[in-house]
């Protein structure tokens, strides 16, 4: 067996709810029936379009949207191995289709390479003055999940609110036991705060932000934790000396 | 009665005994196959130390005589089966299982734990032997020559005197207890060996703590129920047959190849000069025996 290894996931230190990476996934739910246009950036470019039909009869309460595979056209769900996007390397011009229950919810996310996507949902048949939904700014009831791994000090902040809070994510302990992070924190994004705002965490151990208002959550590196200095394995010194038992 | 007889002290053996144990070396190496993994070593070493005790019933005893391990180099190879970690949960699904999960990491492959145990020191129990002459004649020489010609070819017929091993006994190698730590660092080192350089320290820390058992499955793979310092001196003395390697060694070197003494024959009593030939007497019937005092070696002057 060979390695696999994402090399992003230990290159991109800190997440935006805004700008999607390998670490960072989000939740929202469209509650209105009706089709949805949806639109992935890259920054101002557009990388990718879908559709989501949200329908009353359907029985999928959940659906998972891997922004980097309708980037890549490569998206394993899609039947006919169709695409999204001109000049992707798409097979097919269609866009790709979700289904969802309106009482159900969209998990958006990337699950290789890069990222750095935001997504912009419309309704198919909204007037002119409906923005949409914009994954930029969480609207309430939106859920954001980070997972920090690399061990530091961060710094959070609600872009949209203002509030902010501070992460500490702990060195890893080489035990004779296999480390599993512990369950995840929960944290609530009201108007004026997060709560708690202090948070503590073992690496890999995922971090909820349910947002009680628009938020976008950002979290930054401040001060890297490196552990204690490695120590190379020695050899013994001098004469190694075997007798009889 | 003999013709000829003489006589050496005991120390006047031992210091013989000293040169034939300097000039004793081994070397070997090679590769051994068990299955869930391999063992490579290149070994070498001398002898060194060592005390002789003369008996009248004919034999030498040789004792706590050291083996010098100059090189004791291991390498040992195993299939690291694969494990992934990661995948953790964090936001669970009440309808399938999961939502969200970090990333799996998956590791595994060959690896290879190198170990060098050169300077370590073990020991031969005893040597119990006895003297055995041997006539010698250099397969080189021309059978038609005669003794004469055989001399100015410098390959005359030779009286050898060996010291013939009726056992060896080697003790096994005594590992050191701090190899045990060593070796698992070694383990840590190469499973670490198997990440992409890039990745930073942090990283394969959190990697490693995650793996956390890994020790305990190399050590499974390998069949280390106990110390590891233990199954190292099985691995070496018994598995790889490093200890019957070096009494066969040390056995054949003292029987047949380095002898205690050597007598030419026919014996020189005169040299060559003034254009004379040499005077030079057969030796035969040639005895080597021993006693708690000296070693006798008794011949006859043949025709």
């Amino acid at each position: 067996m060979n390695l696999t290894l994402d090399r992003n996931l230990f290159t991109q230190m800190g997440l935006d709810s805004g700008s999607l990476t390998m670490l960072g996934t989000l939740v929202h739910s469209f509650m209105k029936p009706g089709e949805y246009r949806g639109v992935v950036h890259d920054g101002p470019e557009v990388k990718a379009v879908f559709t989501i039909s949200v329908d009353n009869h359907s029985p999928d309460a959940q659906v998972s949207i891997d922004l980097a595979s309708l980037v890549e056209g490569t998206d394993s769900a899609q039947p006919d191995g169709a695409g999204c996007c001109p000049g992707s390397g798409a097979k097919s011009h269609e866009p790709r289709r979700f289904v969802v229950n309106p009482r159900g919810y969209v998990l958006f996310h990337v699950s290789k390479g890069a990222g750095g996507y935001y997504v912009h949902v419309r309704r198919a048949d909204a007037d002119q003055k409906d923005m949409g939904y914009d994954s930029r700014s969480m609207a309430e009831g939106d859920v954001f999940t980070a997972i920090v791994l690399r061990p530091g000090a961060y710094s959070i902040v609600n872009r949209s609110t203002g509030a902010q809070g501070e992460l500490i994510v702990a060195y890893p302990k080489r035990a004779e036991r296999r480390y599993q992070p512990p369950a995840p924190l929960r944290v609530v994004c009201s108007s004026k705060s997060f709560e708690p705002s202090r948070l503590k965490t073992d690496p890999g151990q995922g971090v909820i932000f349910e947002c009680r208002a628009p938020s976008r959550i950002q979290i930054k590196l401040e001060k890297p934790d490196d552990g204690p200095k490695a120590t190379e394995p020695v050899r013994p010194k001098g004469l190694l000396v075997s007798r009889p038992r | 009665m003999s013709h000829i007889t003489i006589a050496a002290s005991e120390r006047a053996f031992e210091k013989v005994f000293t040169l034939v144990r300097d000039n004793f070396s081994f070397y070997k190496t090679d590769t051994k196959s068990f299955g869930p993994f391999s063992a490579t070593y290149t070994v070498g070493g001398k002898l060194s130390g060592g005390t002789l005790d003369l008996h009248d019933d004919g034999t030498v005893e040789v004792k706590t005589l050291d083996i010098v391990w100059t090189q004791l180099k291991l390498k040992v190879c195993l299939d690291l089966p694969g494990f992934c970690v990661g995948g953790w949960c964090i936001i669970p699904d009440p309808w399938n299982g999961c939502l969200v999960g970090v990333p799996r990491i998956c590791i595994g492959g060959p690896i290879c734990i190198p170990l060098d145990l050169s300077g370590l020191v073990s020991e031969v129990n005893s040597i119990k032997a006895h003297l055995k002459p041997v006539y010698f004649i250099d397969p080189a020489r021309n059978p038609a020559w005669s003794d004469l010609e055989a001399e100015f070819a410098g390959k005359p017929n030779k009286w050898r005197i060996f010291l013939d091993p009726d056992w060896v006994s080697v003790d096994p190698i005594d590992v050191p207890a701090s190899i045990g730590n060593l070796f698992e660092n070694l383990v840590e080192s190469a499973v670490e060996n198997m990440l992409p350089s890039w990745l930073p320290g942090w990283a394969k820390d959190i990697i490693m703590a995650a793996l956390g058992f890994i020790i305990d499955t190399v050590k499974a793979i390998l069949g280390i129920a106990d110390a590891v310092e233990d199954w190292l001196s099985d691995l070496i003395g018994n598995q790889l047959d490093l200890l019957g390697f070096l009494e066969t060694a040390i056995a054949d070197y003292f029987a047949a190849q380095y002898p205690l003494y050597e007598f030419e024959d026919p014996y020189p009593v005169l040299p060559m000069s003034g254009g004379l030939i040499p005077v030079k007497i057969p030796i035969r019937d040639l005895k080597a025996s021993i006693n708690s005092k000296e070693m006798i070696v008794e011949a006859n002057v043949g025709a």
